[in-house]
């Protein structure tokens, strides 16, 4: 994994498989992608940079007014020194995405906190537990959904 | 009494004051052998996710500084960056100057003590003494630049909150050249002594690929041949203008973790000096500083001393946050390294979790149930380092 070989940028990689990336701010990038597609853009882009890619974290939002759930994978591209901010929605009546640990084995205990905290769950990811952060009274509780009143309040 | 052994499980933790907070390693054993091990967390799980989202942007500050005891400059930092990100708030030169310098001093205080612990954890207890005095003088030049010793409280949304005087700047200077002569010798141990080499090298080894598709970050990455720095490769405060070396190792086990750390603090010491040098002159806070801020995304990240800090925030304008995401280096550190135990042996179960920087408490005490007989001893975590032959 040499430091010298010549990677192609973010905009060229995304052009290349059809998606158009954002440069947000400088060393940022941003696209949308379809909870479908993901692992498949995850794959190819480790493949692309030789796996000098990680995943920083997921952040889920809770768009309780659009009635959905807003997963954001902040990704870290090593060779091209950027964060790629990986951004998909799910609905918020069927809370399913897929999981990244079958191309990522990394991504397991960030799906884990997500589905513990607010109950997304990531089909193939075979570590999801409930409770993995809470205590055991809150097993069946969401606290960072929007309409968490407390616990045990229905 | 049977000689057959079987699988055993130990629970290791969650009470565990040498380190700083509770977590539990369930490992299973065969023998000496560690087959299996989970990793059992939220003993500390304070909702500060939760509570982010009902306090203001300054209170937010604030709070984020006490998610951790060692790092809370490095935690501030980063949430003053995240929030500047999302309002365009414009930092003073000088105040970026002196966010590195406390930083810095962070990074040689926090690595001085995981070096130290390592030391005690290999039952080398007196380099973790002299290290701890040691250390104790770089606490002394937080205290004389922030006002406290270890909860700083010193950067706010814009810049920071007191300036630094000439004789403090003397008096840094005066101090830093003795940690550096003092680490000179701690180096020459860490890399050269026969029984620190033989409890670490070999331990818990990861190589590049492993420790990339792992997402392990900071030290632990850096330690296996990766050369990822966030000071580098997405460059805050004034890490773009302060010069440094990104350190790495390329053996991946506990020793190029711990060595990593060593060399890490002579860069920092360097670049202290540096900025105490080039400090700029000027103001240290913006004349305004919003206490609004408009809605949109921040998104800031940060090397704290064990790995790469992230915080990301959602905003629909106004006061408060209306998600923070906050994710600290240990948590992916531990779970994901939790797989390196596997094939270790117990004794070297506490050499290999200390060697990941965890700013979690687990081994003091440890319950040991002898495979053969079924009789359960329990033992503290410095007798449990020496079972290992040397």
């Amino acid at each position: 994994m040499s430091e010298e070989k010549e990677y192609p940028s973010l905009k060229e990689f995304f052009k290349n498989i059809g998606l158009e990336v954002r440069e947000v701010k400088p060393r940022r990038y941003q696209l949308f992608v379809d909870p479908d597609k993901l692992p498949d853009v995850v794959k190819k882009l480790i493949d692309a940079y030789d796996g000098q890619v990680y995943l920083s974290t997921i952040a889920a939002v809770d768009f309780i007014d659009e009635k959905v759930f807003e997963l954001n994978y902040d990704m870290s591209v090593i060779p091209l020194r950027c964060v790629l901010i990986l951004k998909t929605r799910v609905p918020r009546d069927k809370p399913k995405a897929p999981s990244l640990v079958s191309v990522l084995p990394g991504a397991r205990p960030h799906e884990a906190e997500v589905y513990d905290l607010l109950g997304i769950e990531f089909e193939g990811n075979p570590y999801l537990e409930k409770p993995f952060l809470l205590p055991k009274e809150l097993a069946n509780e969401y606290p960072l959904r929007k309409d968490w009143k407390g616990p045990g309040k229905p | 009494m049977s000689k057959e052994l079987k699988v055993i499980e130990i629970p290791v933790g969650p009470q565990h004051p040498a380190l700083h907070e509770p977590i539990q390693l369930k490992i299973w054993v065969y023998g000496e052998e560690v087959v299996d091990v989970k990793v059992v967390a939220g003993f500390n799980h304070r909702g500060v996710e939760w509570l982010a989202e009902r306090k203001t942007w300054f209170q937010n500050v604030f709070m984020c500084s006490r998610v951790c005891g060692i790092c809370n400059t490095v935690h501030g930092t980063t949430c003053s960056q995240c929030f500047e990100d999302l309002g365009n708030v414009e930092v003073p030169p000088r105040a970026k100057y002196l966010r590195v310098l406390v930083n810095e001093l962070e990074r040689i205080h926090s690595h001085m003590i995981i070096l130290a612990i390592m030391a005690e954890a290999i039952g080398f207890d007196s380099l973790f003494m002299l290290m701890m005095r040691d250390r104790e003088r770089v606490m002394y030049l937080k205290e004389l630049v922030t006002g406290n010793r270890v909860l700083a409280d010193y950067v706010t949304i814009g810049g920071v909150r007191r300036d630094v005087s000439k004789e403090t700047c003397d008096k840094i200077l005066k101090y830093i050249d003795f940690i550096e002569e003092r680490m000179k010798f701690y180096k020459k141990i860490w890399g050269e002594d026969p029984i620190v080499r033989k409890r670490l090298v070999d331990t818990g080894r990861a190589t590049a690929s492993q420790a990339l598709s792992h997402c392990f970050v900071g030290p632990m990455l850096r330690g296996s041949g990766v050369k990822s720095d966030v000071r580098r490769d997405y460059p805050y405060a004034a890490y773009d203008e302060v010069p440094f070396n990104v350190i790495t190792y390329r053996e991946g086990d506990s020793w190029a973790r711990m060595m990593v750390r060593v060399d890490e603090i002579f860069e920092s010491i360097n670049m202290v000096r540096y900025v105490i040098e080039h400090l700029p002159s000027g103001p240290i806070l913006p004349k305004v500083v919003p206490r609004k801020l408009p809605a949109g995304e921040g998104f800031s990240k940060s090397e704290a001393p064990r790995g790469e800090l992230v915080y990301h925030a959602i905003s629909k304008g106004g006061m408060k946050p209306y998600r923070l995401k906050i994710r600290t280096p240990s948590f992916t550190n531990i779970h994901n390294g939790a797989f390196l135990i596997k094939g270790a042996h117990v004794a070297d179960v506490p050499v290999i979790f200390t060697s990941f920087d965890p700013c979690i408490a687990c081994t003091e005490r440890v319950k040991i149930i002898d495979a053969k007989t079924g009789k359960v001893r329990i033992m503290p975590f410095n007798k449990l380092s020496k079972l290992k032959k040397l």
